[in-house]
């Protein structure tokens, strides 16, 4: 705790001698703009250690997610940018290299024999990477899973009650259909949330929905790049995301966030939640949740499939070369295996395969199996430079459905138009 | 009636631009303006601070609506003259956003006057407990419109909230304040008029102190009651600065951002899609600058012309 | 009674417009966990404060944003007497001057943030607080002008017609009668000047670098893709708040009403 403290005034004092040591170009500091977010204080913590190895100096800026983007796009457009190292969201992998802003790494890669067969696939397809280039080096992942009750799911008088209604024992849910109908169950007859859903515009609504779509075998383009949201599969999922939201969501859900759903889950008011599955170890906590602990469980997606999401390491094209290379090393050192598995048992949610399989972080994390196949299954949402601009058309449209502005039909149709149109740009 | 027997002093009552002036005043107004030269004096050194500071981002942001410059293909050539500004009008969501918008601040501001207004008055009368209550009164104005969005977006969290929980105690049902269409656009209307009454209340509680007694004192001796000295005198009095708090709070009003950035992100649906919102969509989240820039052009045009109505009614009125 | 009316009137106004600050002092004061239950004081800590100052710098950004609110004031305030009272007295360029002024205030700051980061990266003040002084000193001063405007067209001219017939200068008209009489308007536009710069964002997140960022970027961070620290941004809250009312505790004194006139008789 104090070498933390420690660290932190380190970094505060190094940010004000940057400046001057900007000037001198002695040795290169690496300045990265971060969200604040456990992740990066895991990293923040082992920073000492890489300045020990390699003597150079990293500062982390840290900021919140919504204004990160803006930030970084004024320094990306200027002669040269502030950050040398580049914290990047799967949402902007197709913006940045599109506008010509990321450093190919693949030269770099090849350079140095570094690995990229370690990362779990999924995790470097959702950053935009192809054999055209490779822009986003895999830094951690939020995929989405289902964290459930599962006390709710063994109560005897519950399991009698559905058994009367449905015919069926009352169990983990294996389709989506199940899921629905199992959420709305338990609203009407546990008193609770049946799903604590974040309907609020934007990113929240239109990363749920993606959960829903991918459940029910949909997908938002098929392998030619046709956008095929509004076929039967996409209806279905829409169908049945209007059905639990209106039915069996929590009051207020269409302007709930991550902050609302995650605050309802820990209070109890709720059975289940699709969600980054690393969200288990913050609410099945006695200390944080004492009403929820030990009674949470973690699967993938009703379905087989949710919506996965991460974040990359990337360079900027507008630096020197010297810090280009300054910040390929610490990619390389923090992406390292030794690292990641650190970074692990702090409780990283890792992109690397064999994280998974490390038998001190099963030890530590038994839940780390169900996420890895949730990592693995994961598919991803559109990537292409107007991707946060489509979470937004999305996110109306599912909005104005929910609330009974616009039919469902018409806003799957609105919604795929949108994308269509989004993708000709 | 009464404003024949209480004479107000002319010389005590704001000069109109566009009334024929008494002699006398015509004569100081004169001398005025033939002195345009020290007008300038004084006016110059801030007219080039604003054009060397805000003239270069202005222009450039002008010209980036007539330009094809977007952050994919980031040159300001070849101009494409009015295009954006078609794209943009010819979008219905802008149509939507504006008349929301133009609702939104008429709505707002309303509110926010005729509280301010009230509460200034009352604050003026008193003598004993003004410091207290001027530092209460001024907190909603220190707090900034992302933080006055965090702290209603918790009072208001439907399932967990104090406002609620306060509801069901009294035996109410929950409401469902920013999740439903219809009393989105109304919550957010009411914690606006929260925050910026404060700012009313500074502005005409000055303004307010700085009229002169004599009025007042010769409406007494002539038995004016305290609703017609309000009436006759002090609304005349307080015009200038009443109007311009008006106008400044009219456009404060119409860029709202920050609130609905926060609270709502435009939704449910698009109840609560205000122009700049729908401006920043276009600019950051669409990477087009130049149509960003020239959606938000035309919310300028839009707000000049609120103001330049609004001051065309007030001469007229005061004709 | 009267009395007793127009203090129960206030009362009431007070009580409406402080209860929600109240709650996020309250929500300051209890850990993070407990921000949302329904309880007044389920536990007690000053966690959420010490959290702010030692993880968040909020000590720097605090002082930065005092440094910058106080330096756009000061800067701003001179040329917006002087430009107000051109406008009221002299009608400098006329009904066009005015709304031309006043028109740069119309546009979205998204529209001007990137220029006028461009503008700052070639003086070489990006990322400083220099920068940000001159920049939020021009963004006011629309807004000053057009309320020192009002001030000063609400003061009857024959106190400076009066002087300048008994050959006093125009500015010394200005500077010895004019001045003294708008302390009103002088200090609720100072107030509000330093409101506008003390409250900004979209510009100082975009201008500023670590060091020199201030208390709305700062509170900004805390809304993480993990949750909002609601406990923390009610602390920055309840402290942002402090120099205010300070400061208007001290500038109401100016809002006696016939305080000014009376003198000048």
């Amino acid at each position: 705790m104090t070498t933390k403290r420690r660290f932190i005034g380190l970094a505060g004092s190094l940010a004000l001698l940057a400046v001057t040591v900007q000037a001198h170009a002695e040795g290169v500091v690496l300045k990265a703009l971060m969200e604040d977010v456990p992740e990066t204080q895991i990293i923040e913590g082992m920073l000492p250690e890489f300045e020990k190895q390699t003597g150079i100096k990293v500062e982390f800026e840290k900021i919140g997610y919504a204004d990160m983007h803006d930030k970084l796009v004024s320094q990306l457009i200027a002669p040269k940018s502030y950050y040398n190292l580049l914290e990047v969201d799967f949402l902007w992998a197709g913006e940045f290299p599109a506008a010509g802003w990321l450093t190919d790494l693949q030269p770099l890669a090849k350079k140095s024999s570094f690995d990229m067969g370690a990362f779990i696939p999924s995790t470097v397809d959702l950053l935009g990477n192809s054999s055209k280039g490779l822009y986003a080096v895999p830094m951690y992942n939020y995929s989405m899973g289902l964290i459930y009750r599962k006390d709710l799911l063994q109560d005897a008088k519950l399991g009698a009650a559905y058994q009367q209604a449905n015919g069926t024992a009352l169990k983990a849910p294996a389709t989506l259909d199940e899921y629905v109908q199992l959420s709305k169950f338990m609203k009407q007859h546990a008193n609770i949330a049946g799903a604590a859903m974040q309907g609020q515009r934007g990113d929240p609504n239109s990363m749920e929905f993606s959960n829903y779509l991918f459940a029910a075998g949909g997908a938002y383009q098929d392998a030619s790049g046709k956008v095929t949201l509004d076929n039967a599969a996409g209806k279905k999922a829409l169908d049945l995301y209007l059905d639990n939201i209106k039915n069996g969501a929590q009051t207020g859900a269409l302007s709930a966030t991550l902050d609302d759903t995650q605050r309802l889950m820990c209070s109890g008011q709720a059975f289940s939640f699709v969600t980054y599955w690393w969200m288990l170890p913050q609410l099945d906590n006695a200390e944080k949740c004492p009403s929820v602990a030990g009674k949470l469980a973690l699967a993938t997606m009703p379905g087989g499939h949710g919506e996965s999401g991460g974040w990359g390491w990337g360079i900027p094209k507008n630096i020197s070369s010297e810090e280009q290379q300054a910040a390929w090393t610490f990619i390389q050192w923090v992406q390292s295996k030794p690292v990641v598995a650190a970074r692990a048992l702090l409780g990283h949610a890792p992109v690397r395969a064999d994280a998974y399989q490390d038998p001190a972080v099963l030890a530590k994390y038994p839940y780390y199996k169900v996420a890895a196949d949730v990592v693995a299954s994961g598919k991803s949402f559109p990537i292409f430079p107007y991707s946060a601009q489509y979470e937004d058309v999305l996110g109306t449209q599912l909005s104005m459905a929910a609330g009974g502005q616009v039919t469902a039909d018409v806003a799957l149709k609105d919604a795929a138009d949108g994308l269509t149109k989004l993708l000709k740009k | 009636m009464l404003a024949d027997s209480v004479k107000v002093p002319n010389s005590c009552l704001r000069q109109s631009d566009e009334t024929t002036p008494q002699p006398r005043q015509r004569r100081w107004r004169d001398r005025f303006d033939r002195q345009w030269q020290t007008g300038w004096a004084f006016a110059l050194p801030g007219l080039l601070v604003l054009a060397i500071v805000m003239g270069f981002p202005l222009v450039y942001s002008a010209v980036l609506s007539f330009s094809s410059y977007t952050l994919m293909r980031p040159h300001v050539l070849p101009l494409v003259g009015l295009d954006n500004f078609a794209s943009v009008l010819s979008d219905p969501g802008f149509w939507a956003a504006t008349w929301l918008t133009v609702k939104y601040s008429i709505i707002t501001v309303a509110g926010e006057f005729v509280l301010g207004l009230g509460i200034a008055l009352m604050l003026n009368r008193t003598l004993k407990m003004r410091p207290l209550y001027f530092a209460l009164l001024t907190i909603p104005m220190a707090m900034s419109p992302v933080s006055v969005a965090l702290i209603w977006r918790m009072l208001l969290q439907p399932n967990l909230g104090i406002a609620n929980h306060l509801l069901n105690q009294a035996g109410l049902p929950s409401i469902d304040w920013l999740g439903s269409a219809e009393t989105a656009f109304w919550s957010m209307a009411a914690i606006d008029i929260w925050q910026q009454m404060s700012f009313v209340v500074l502005i005409l509680a000055a303004g307010l102190s700085a009229l002169p007694r004599d009025p007042y004192e010769a409406a007494e001796i002539d038995g004016a009651r305290g609703w017609q000295q309000f009436w006759y005198i002090t609304l005349p009095m307080l015009r200038p600065v009443a109007a311009i708090t008006v106008v400044i709070q009219l456009i404060n009003e119409l860029r709202t951002y920050d609130l609905p950035y926060v609270l709502t992100k435009g939704g449910p649906g698009t109840s609560t899609e205000v122009l700049s919102f729908f401006a920043y969509r276009r600019a950051f989240l669409g990477l087009s600058l130049n149509e960003g820039s020239a959606a938000a052009f035309v919310l300028l045009l839009i707000i000049l012309g609120m103001t330049v109505v609004f001051f065309a009614l007030l001469e007229r009125r005061r004709a | 009674m009267r009395k007793f009316g127009l203090h129960l009137g206030l009362l009431i106004a007070c009580a409406l417009i402080i209860l929600p600050p109240l709650w996020a002092l309250r929500t300051s004061l209890v850990p993070e966990s407990m921000s949302y239950s329904t309880d007044w004081f389920p536990s007690l800590t000053l966690d959420n404060y010490r959290s702010l100052f030692e993880r968040n710098h909020f000590l720097t950004y605090y002082a930065n944003s005092l440094i910058v609110a106080c330096g756009s004031v000061l800067l701003a305030m001179p040329f917006a007497t002087a430009t107000g009272y051109a406008f009221a007295r002299f009608r400098t360029g006329g009904r066009l001057a005015r709304f031309v002024v006043l028109a740069t205030q119309m546009l979205p700051p998204v529209a001007l943030v990137l220029p006028a980061f461009a503008l700052l990266r070639g003086a070489g003040l990006s990322n400083s607080l220099t920068g940000l002084v001159i920049v939020y000193a021009a963004l006011n001063l629309p807004f000053l002008t057009w309320i020192l405007m009002g001030f000063f067209e609400g003061i009857p001219a024959d106190l400076e017609w009066a002087a300048m017939t008994d050959g006093t200068s125009a500015w010394g008209a200005f500077w010895r009668i004019v001045l003294p009489i708008s302390l009103p308007g002088l200090a609720a536009a100072a107030v509000l000047g330093f409101i506008l710069s003390w409250n900004e964002f979209l510009f100082a997140l975009v201008l500023s670098g670590p060091s020199t960022a201030t208390i709305p970027v700062a509170l900004a961070a805390l809304q993480t893709s993990n949750g909002i620290q609601i406990g923390k941004v009610s602390a920055g809250v309840v402290l942002a708040i402090v120099p205010l009312m300070i400061g208007s505790i001290f500038v109401q004194r100016f809002f006696v009403k016939g305080l000014t006139f009376g003198s000048v008789k």
